[in-house]
């Protein structure tokens, strides 16, 4: 099967209907970089793309509560963006370092979260916090929490109609002293697809955990959130004990398999360690703040 | 028996190489790379054909990108350029640091090396060790362990903020 | 880790490398060897305008494809082409049935037929071959080829296919040949011996993973073929397609076309697609091209041989090391192809540059359905050097001593009697290699630092390995029938000058070497020398282009004809400066006469001309025979050694058991550094492929196929891989000889230059492995040293459950 048409969108209006109204056998394509080699290894099929890459779907709006991400807007963008890297320091991580610099000029946050790859790495950031993606079809315009969005490897809830427009990461509020970390492991220094993934984001109130999102890649047939592990730590100091605890509990959440990359049996010691590494992080980031302040507040007293 | 790729009717895209306005033919699902390369733009090499090696890199309206990853329709009205280029100050100034340094070896994943750097290079005229790194992580280079590589894009970014401050 | 942040450190510019050259020598080069300066092919590369296979054009150009095995070992019942035939675009199919001389691409022995016949040994085995209009046609035809065959058991492992009853993959038996080294009483040695170390080794296939896919352009012309394409063996190229259609090697012409990248995988190989190209343009009249894609390219071509290698090591109390007793086996994959004579240098090197008295190594090579094992830069030496290098450190682990002491304690030094029972004429740089990279490193120091390190506990262990080899320059004895090597020059009447080599360049800065000795000769500048496209019709069969001899070989044939045509200039020059012929010098571009009397070379060169002198050389060059018995596995195996001592700081994430290389140090024995930039850029390219072959570069085989054919998952060093690599060369220059003590005298290239190609990887990997086991503490044996090895081994012994960050375990 080879592609006989290309359809440019160029407006997400236009988009939006060419889906709605699309034929069989018909995929978008925007940044291209896993399409492209997954039509040329014929991993996929399509006779007709519509191309969205002149869509003027690639904004990344900020206001006070949130950050709206269109689904064009490439991964380098993403990297750039500086209330991203603020306020969502996992997901910059995650643009900065996903594939190379040519792939992140054209990769977009639609196409990786859409590819639903396991491994995807800017899925897990979502996942960590509470992402939630717009869709639409034709006119209308629903939202789907990014935990309920994957359903298996490169599968996931949209129709042939459907549309991801908009993905929406909602801020923190001050108050809520949030931390993140995004940990990748690939087999070597760079441009490598992960071997496993985490993303975890922690809020303390009083020194006790009161809310924690533990996401992890390459370890189920879709991003997962470690359930167990987050139950564990919620209300709970962040001590040696208790995160070592959950980082054990972690690996209960996942199912990982043997596949050219890896090892189930590594991939869960990896993932043990990467829980345990991404809260030590965080505790040791909260220690470091803490004895700063009463610093400061010493010396102002 | 499926109509060959090659069969199906080329559409006209029209674009700007070098600074000169071409129109290519391009088959609906062609990559950029093929269609460049049967217009005459050889220095656009192809070795892993699937985005991660970064020989058939050009840039497109000043970005790197992988051209086997892109659909020649998609660079419709875009700005290419690639390491042939004539007159342009970063890639000429990269092109001569890379002879001076002796960043080639075998030569086939230069003129996309070439390309990384500029990218880079454009938008950051004074990047760290680790920038340039991070910027050509995307280039496999298979000859040089990358040493004297590193130590031109370092040359030519002097270079460039040499003529810029005189 | 996705930020696996590297110190910025000092930046790499202007640093040099610390060369050791002797004060004073008679043949010292005066012109332009040794000096800094540029490749001569550079331009067209950065511009892209060089021009590589997939570049040409032809008219009427067709395009092939292969019908392969679709499995590893079958009996091949009926090859039925009439639907390819009726597929429109298709101008010829070709099965065995159409081969007009010898269906046989076996480069050393008749086991390889280019088509098959009855019998497919490996997926990459082809049955059918397409030439069509594009390549999706060929492609598509290539598909609708009907092949009946029965699946028979296939064999994957080297120790398995030696087991009675294995299923054999040719009549015959798997078991090909066997090479030795019988001298002493190794025996003996290891029974007496106060310490016995004794490890397996793994040692596993390589991708070359050059950038440049293979290619190959046939083109047909009345009763010849001319072939274009990517190779380093044009000679190779051309017996094989010579006898593939029957024709007389006058009638076959090879032109190599710039060459992206090789080092080995294009020394045998492209004589397969050539053939396929020549056939499928015999069959149809018409040019055929033949470029592979990269999964095409790593699932068919050849790869560094797969070994296991049992080393026993004997030793004193004090570290005075008494005999070895080694057993290698390697896994040739379905056909010979070079698989001997790699086995017979990894034999003769598996000792390692020691004084050894007593030796037993036995090397087998064995068929399997594998993928193909070819040729790779160090041929079977970085395999064997793996283990020896192992095996010191191991003993020196074992004894408490320092392994670079200990190595001295034991090395080689001038007359010593190497492994293979050869009295080594000095000089023998050994020593010099390992007193230059413990200088390089900060050796103690960094030792020290490394177990402060260590002993402070977290997240992270560091390691340092040493690895030394000792590098048998240009071909073995077995080979050296072929050791021969010629080169054309010409002198135009304008001065410039064009220089042709029977050798050739494939990245590796061959035309820089060439343009320079040339130069040097000459006394011209370098850019008046142009290096032309090695081509069989210029210049006699040189051999391959193989075991870093390009540098010697090439270069002294054409310092030789260089000679030849200064002899043929002098008249012109002396006329002109009205003086005689041994008071004129020749450099820069200028001939010089008494006083201050000089005239441009371009002047002597027309005023030669006119005089009618003969301005173009044939230059040849062979070294002096040497003797070698087979049987034993004793006497001159080489011509000369190049030695090499490397060191690798390496770092090991606990959390994830991602190993990496922060610092790498090389000292090298290149005799003398002709274009000392290019001799870096060989070394530190090949340590960085070495390294990528000690930690990250897995070929993933199941059932004889490659699962990971492509770039995404066989991980080559990434530029964030590739840590600062310093260098020290030694330059012993044309120093040494015999002095009468019995020695055959080394035959090193032109001013003494040996080769670096080879040696710059060889001991990498060991390096590596040593260092990473140092960091662990155990001795890991098995390559490639990927994370979820390395956590095994951390795992085992519960290395990981330490504080990861400082600052949460208070």
């Amino acid at each position: 099967m080879f592609v006989q048409s290309v359809v440019r969108a160029r407006s997400e209006v236009e988009a939006a209907w060419l889906v709605y109204e699309g034929k069989p056998a018909t995929r978008l394509i925007a940044g291209g970089t896993d399409l492209m080699l997954q039509l040329r290894r014929g991993q996929r099929q399509a006779l007709a793309l519509i191309d969205l890459r002149r869509s003027g779907m690639d904004h990344i709006l900020e206001n006070e509560h949130a950050i709206c991400i269109g689904a064009t807007a490439t991964v380098a963008a993403l990297a750039q963006h500086p209330g991203i890297r603020a306020h969502f320091p996992a997901l910059h991580t995650a643009a900065a370092t996903l594939a190379s610099q040519q792939i992140r000029n054209l990769a977009t946050i639609g196409g990786n979260i859409c590819n639903a790859s396991p491994a995807a790495d800017l899925v897990t950031p979502l996942l960590a916090y509470d992402a939630v993606l717009r869709v639409r079809r034709g006119d209308d315009v629903r939202e789907v929490p990014v935990d309920r969005f994957f359903t298996g490897p490169g599968q996931h809830v949209l129709t042939q109609q459907d549309l991801l427009v908009e993905v929406v990461v909602s801020k923190p509020l001050p108050s809520e002293g949030e931390r993140s970390r995004f940990l990748k492991l690939g087999f070597r220094g760079a441009q490598v697809i992960a071997v496993v993934n985490a993303a975890v984001s922690l809020r303390l109130r009083r020194g006790l955990v009161a809310e924690t999102h533990i996401a992890l890649g390459a370890v189920a047939p879709t991003a997962v959130r470690a359930i167990s592990a987050e139950r564990l730590l919620r209300g709970e100091k962040l001590t040696p004990e208790a995160i070592a605890a959950a980082a054990e509990a972690a690996v209960d959440d996942i199912s990982p398999i043997d596949d050219v990359r890896s090892t189930a049996g590594y991939r869960r010691r990896v993932v043990r360690n990467f829980v345990r590494l991404a809260l030590e992080e965080i505790a040791a980031q909260v220690a470091a703040e803490t004895a700063h302040g009463s610093q400061r507040s010493r010396s102002r007293a | 028996m499926a109509a060959s790729e090659a069969d199906l009717g080329r559409s006209p895209v029209a674009l700007t190489i070098n600074g000169r306005r071409t129109v290519l033919d391009a088959a609906p699902g062609e990559r950029l790379l093929d269609a460049l390369r049967r217009a005459g733009w050889l220095d656009i090499k192809e070795s892993c054909g699937e985005g991660e090696c970064g020989s058939c890199t050009v840039l497109l309206d000043g970005r790197a990108v992988c051209s086997c990853l892109l659909l020649a329709q998609s660079a419709e009205g875009a700005d290419v350029v690639t390491a042939a280029a004539t007159g342009h100050r970063v890639v000429g100034a990269l092109r001569r640091a890379f002879v001076e340094e002796m960043g080639t070896q075998c030569g086939f994943c230069t003129p996309g090396m070439v390309l990384a750097a500029a990218d880079l290079l454009t938008g950051d005229g004074d990047p760290d060790e680790a920038k340039i790194r991070r910027a050509l992580a995307g280039n496999l280079c298979r000859c040089t362990g990358y040493h004297r590589i590193l130590r031109a894009v370092q040359r030519a970014a002097a270079e460039l903020r040499e003529e810029v401050q005189p | 880790m996705t930020a696996r942040k590297r110190s910025s450190g000092a930046r790499a510019r202007g640093r040099r490398p610390r060369r050791v050259v002797p004060a004073r020598s008679a043949l010292a080069p005066t012109g332009v060897v040794g000096r800094p300066g540029l490749r001569v092919d550079a331009l067209a590369k950065v511009d892209g305008s060089a021009r590589y296979i997939d570049d040409l054009r032809f008219p009427d150009l067709l395009y092939a494809a292969v019908r392969t095995s679709d499995l590893p070992h079958a009996e091949v019942l009926r090859i039925d082409v009439t639907d390819a035939q009726q597929v429109p675009g298709v101008v010829a199919v070709a099965t065995f049935r159409d081969v007009p001389g010898q269906n046989q691409v076996g480069c050393v022995r008749p086991d390889q037929p280019l088509l098959v016949e009855t019998r497919a040994r490996w997926v990459g085995d082809r049955i059918a071959l397409i030439a069509a209009t594009d390549p999706a046609t060929a492609k598509a035809a290539a598909r609708v080829v009907k092949v009946d065959a029965v699946p028979l058991p296939g064999v994957f492992d080297v120790e398995q296919a030696l087991a009675t009853g294995a299923p054999a993959v040719h009549t015959g038996g798997n078991l090909i040949e066997e090479f030795c080294i019988e001298r002493g009483d190794a025996e003996l040695a290891l029974r007496q011996a106060d310490v016995v170390v004794e490890h397996r080794y793994l040692a596993p296939w390589q991708e070359h993973a050059y950038l440049e896919p293979q290619g190959v352009i046939a083109v047909p012309e009345r009763g010849s073929m001319t072939i274009y394409g990517s190779m380093q063996c044009p000679f190779y190229v051309q017996s094989a397609v010579a006898r593939l259609l029957g024709l007389p090697l006058s009638r076959v012409r090879v032109v190599q076309t710039v060459t992206g990248g090789a080092f080995g995988g294009k020394e045998d190989y492209p004589s397969e697609p050539a053939c396929c190209a020549a056939l499928l343009a015999h069959k149809s009249g018409r040019p055929v091209k033949f470029v592979y894609n990269r999964e095409q390219d790593i699932q068919w071509s050849t790869k560094r041989h797969r070994m296991v290698i049992q080393h026993r090591l004997a030793a004193r109390r004090d570290g005075t090391l008494l005999g070895a007793e080694i057993e290698i086996l390697v896994d040739a994959g379905a056909y010979c192809g070079l698989t001997g004579i790699v086995a017979e240098r990894a034999n003769t090197s598996s000792v390692g540059p020691y004084l050894v008295p007593n030796v037993r190594v036995r090397t087998r090579t064995i068929y399997t359905n594998n993928p193909f094992g070819g040729a790779f830069r160090g041929f079977g030496a970085p395999q064997v050097t793996l283990a020896h290098e192992g095996q010191l450190d191991a003993l020196a682990e074992r004894l408490g001593r320092d392994p670079l002491d200990l190595r001295r304690q034991n090395a080689l030094r001038p007359y010593a009697v190497a492994a293979w029972g050869e009295k080594l004429a000095p000089p023998v740089e050994y020593l010099e290699t390992l007193a230059a990279a413990e200088r390089l490193s900060g050796w103690s120091a960094l030792r020290r630092q490394v177990e402060a390190h260590n002993r402070a506990g977290g997240r992270t262990r560091l390691g340092l390995g040493v690895g030394c080899c000792m590098y048998g320059s240009c071909l073995h004895a077995g080979g050296q029938h072929l050791e021969g090597s010629g080169a054309l020059l010409q002198v135009h009447r304008d001065g410039s000058v064009s220089a042709a080599i029977g050798l050739t360049e494939m990245g590796q800065g061959a035309a820089t070497v060439v343009a320079r000795v040339a130069a040097e000769v000459l006394g011209v500048a370098v850019d008046q020398v142009e290096v032309l496209p090695t081509d069989t019709a210029l210049v006699p069969d040189s051999g391959p282009t193989v075991a870093s001899r390009t540098t010697p070989m090439a270069g002294h044939a054409v310092a030789n004809a260089a000679r030849q045509l200064r002899a043929q200039l002098l008249p012109a020059a002396t006329g002109l400066l009205r003086c005689r012929a041994n008071q004129v010098e020749l450099s820069g571009g200028w001939a010089r006469g008494p006083g201050r009397k000089k005239v441009a070379f371009a002047d002597v060169a027309a005023a030669a001309f006119q005089a009618k002198a003969h301005l173009a050389a044939s230059g040849w060059y062979a070294p002096p025979r040497k003797q070698f018995d087979r049987a034993t596995g004793l006497g001159q195996p080489y011509s000369a050694y190049a030695y090499a001592t490397q060191i690798a700081l390496c770092e090991v994430d606990l959390a994830t058991g991602v190993a990496r290389v922060k610092k790498f140090f090389c000292a090298h024995d290149v005799g003398r550094a002709i274009f000392p930039d290019g001799v870096c850029g060989q070394i530190e390219g090949g340590a960085v492929q070495g390294m990528g072959y000690a930690l990250t570069e897995r070929l993933v085989v199941r059932d004889g196929r490659i699962l990971n054919a492509n770039f995404t998952d066989y991980l080559i060093p990434t530029i964030e891989d590739a840590p600062e690599v310093a260098i020290a060369l030694i330059e012993s220059g044309d120093e040494g000889g015999d002095k009468g003590r019995g020695t055959a005298s080394q035959a090193k290239g032109p001013f003494g230059a040996k080769g670096i190609g080879e040696p710059s990887l060889i001991p990498a990997p060991a390096a590596v492995a040593n260092a990473v086991s140092h960091a662990l503490g155990a001795r890991l044996t098995e390559l490639p040293l990927l994370p979820d090895v390395i956590m095994a081994e951390i795992a085992r012994r519960n290395l990981d459950n330490v504080p990861f960050v400082e600052s949460a375990a208070t």
